[in-house]
């Protein structure tokens, strides 16, 4: 760039910056939102949710970084690998599509760069499950803001990993089939499936899943992916790290599957995690009314636990 | 390489992202991408950031920006206004001049960012070329289609639906709820005013129009724009390309990228300034 250029081209107001991650070598994008005046040696880290880049579903990661860093505390919007302008990677399209080791670099990079001594993860659906995976292998990991995070890994027919299907708790598995009942004596229904590109075995194998899904949990089927992620779910919560479940109250089966297998937690039982309805949000809060509301009282609770 | 910056404009701080190939050819021009309106933007972001890493890799310096209300920049949604996009158009166009440091510009935009382009190239004298995917050739026709978006919304959410309450309080309140942002009357108005083929008068030089397949009667506004430009004297090359809308709700869990798409603009854009 000549001299005219860097003239016109603002580095960007103390408030946001981009910068980028080290990855193993590779380069992971981010905008860093610094307060003039920090609070703390805290910083929030926002993950990827599904395919979505930084900016997040109608920009509701910029406005709750805005909002978070207004309050004093710093705040890191990355894109994962495969994700906006990160490393590009071809990505399984499922809800454990995103890898907890860009996450946990991530967090290394603001304590190592940033005087950072405590992380807050938060994350919508998919994020939030990296959110967790990463914050059960750091800890430095003070908090997990989990929006819409799904406890089953996915629908039916969503990708399959080796070694088991897509996993689904009863409440799902119940819904599911009482859908399928009716089209099962349909003749008509049968023409349209058999006239689709699915298979007869692909219909089985999502029929046998939602029947796993009656089982005792023990006995259900699932995939190393969703293991892995039940298994660090039960151990952050075990941990008594802190925790904010914000659910939307139109996100049916989601936040009734996070309430069947944490009862505790959505029956504000909990000492250590939160719990929160937001009325009129489905699974992104695309309502503005819902995703403002989601921001405000996460605000609410950060300004609680880190500024009080 | 890639590099990330905050340029300011009309007092206004924009987020860009500039791609520098390793081997840029003598006097390619720059190609600076006009992205697409409110969520559509956020949707269609996978493939534009592939869309600018080949044309980097194939020597093109190209620019990609958010306008202001969007993305990274400062502002609201509601801030912004066909004015202001096309003001940020130009900001960035000359960005571009100078942080990659080109003479000329090709604007690349999809839907309504195609349609900012078309007019941004009516003005812009060193104007190269211009590439339009899926443009929004009838704004009331956009108009409509953003509010049936917002019925559909409604059914799905258990809310009446009803077109006559929606307009009622897009009347009272002065914008409307699409898709988890605020569509404005100014905006809407705007937007309804526009009809490109009955706008294009000055760009006489390369266009690349492209429709995504579908039914053949839906490519009529494309051919129209198409016969403008070719009366103007602008060579122009329509194509068909992607399978379906990259730029929907079903981009949120599932990648499609239009290979195709691609394929042919790269071609395009190599057989312009690269003689292959």
């Amino acid at each position: 760039m000549d001299a005219n250029a860097l003239a016109r081209v603002v580095r960007g107001p103390a408030e946001e910056r981009p910068l980028y991650v080290d990855h193993h070598g590779e380069k992971l994008f981010g905008i860093l939102h610094e307060p003039e005046k920090r609070h703390d040696d805290v910083a929030l880290l926002f993950s990827s949710s599904g395919l979505q880049n930084r900016v997040g579903p109608h920009r509701m990661y910029v406005q709750a970084a805005r909002r978070f860093s207004q309050l004093g505390l710093t705040a890191l919007r990355l894109d994962l690998p495969g994700v906006g302008d990160s490393v590009e990677r071809e990505l399984a399209g499922d809800f454990d599509h995103h890898d907890p080791a860009s996450v946990v670099d991530a967090i290394e990079f603001l304590i190592a760069n940033h005087d950072v001594r405590r992380v807050v993860l938060v994350g919508l659906c998919s994020g939030a499950r990296v959110a967790i995976k990463a914050a059960a292998r750091h800890p430095r990991v003070d908090a997990v803001i989990a929006w819409s995070m799904p406890i089953i890994s996915g629908a039916v027919d969503m990708p399959v990993a080796e070694g088991g299907g897509a996993y689904m708790g009863r409440t799902m598995a119940r819904a599911q089939l009482r859908e399928w009942a009716p089209k099962l004596a349909n003749p008509a229904a049968w023409y349209r499936y058999l006239r689709s590109e699915k298979t007869l075995t692909e219909g089985w194998d999502m029929m046998r899943r939602a029947l796993s899904g009656l089982l005792p949990e023990p006995l259900r089927q699932k995939s190393s992916r969703q293991t892995d992620f039940l298994s660090s779910l039960d151990s952050y919560v075990a941990s008594g790290r802190k925790m904010l479940c914000v659910y939307g109250g139109d996100d049916d089966m989601v936040r009734t599957e996070f309430g069947e297998r944490y009862p505790e937690i959505a029956a504000h039982r909990s000492s250590t995690c939160d719990y929160l309805l937001v009325p009129n949000g489905d699974h992104t809060y695309t309502r503005v009314a819902a995703s403002e509301e989601v921001i405000a009282r996460t605000s609410d609770w950060l300004a609680r636990h880190y500024l009080g | 390489m890639e590099e990330p910056f905050f340029f300011e404009t009309d007092g206004v701080r924009l987020f860009a992202m500039a791609h520098r190939p390793t081997n840029a050819g003598a006097g390619v021009p720059g190609v600076v991408i006009c992205h697409p309106y409110g969520e559509e933007k956020q949707l269609s972001d996978p493939v534009l950031v592939r869309c600018a890493r080949l044309l980097a890799r194939d020597g093109f310096p190209v620019l990609r920006f958010d306008c202001r209300g969007y993305g990274d920049s400062q502002g609201d949604l509601e801030d912004a206004t066909i004015g202001t996009q096309i003001a940020d158009t130009f900001a960035a166009a000359r960005m571009a001049r100078e942080v990659l440091q080109v003479e000329r510009i090709v604007f690349l935009g999809l839907r309504f960012g195609a349609s900012v382009a078309v007019r941004a190239a009516e003005r812009d004298a060193d104007g190269a070329g211009l590439v339009l995917w899926c443009p929004i050739v009838k704004g009331s026709h956009y108009v409509d289609e953003m509010i049936r978006k917002r019925l559909f919304a409604d059914m799905f959410d258990k809310r009446t639906p009803s077109r006559e309450r929606i307009l009622e309080e897009f009347a009272r309140q002065g914008r409307m709820e699409i898709e988890g942002q605020f569509l404005t009357r100014r905006m809407a108005d705007e937007m309804s005013g526009m009809d490109l083929p009955t706008e294009v008068a000055n760009f006489r030089n390369p266009v690349f129009l492209s429709a995504i397949r579908t039914r053949a009667a839906a490519y009529t506004p494309y051919e129209s724009l198409a016969r403008a430009y070719e009366a103007l004297g602008a060579p122009c090359t329509f194509e068909i390309g992607g399978e379906r809308p990259f730029w929907e709700r079903s981009a949120m869990y599932h990648m499609y990228v239009p290979q195709d798409l691609l394929t042919l603009t790269r071609r395009w854009m190599r057989t312009h300034w690269q003689g292959s």
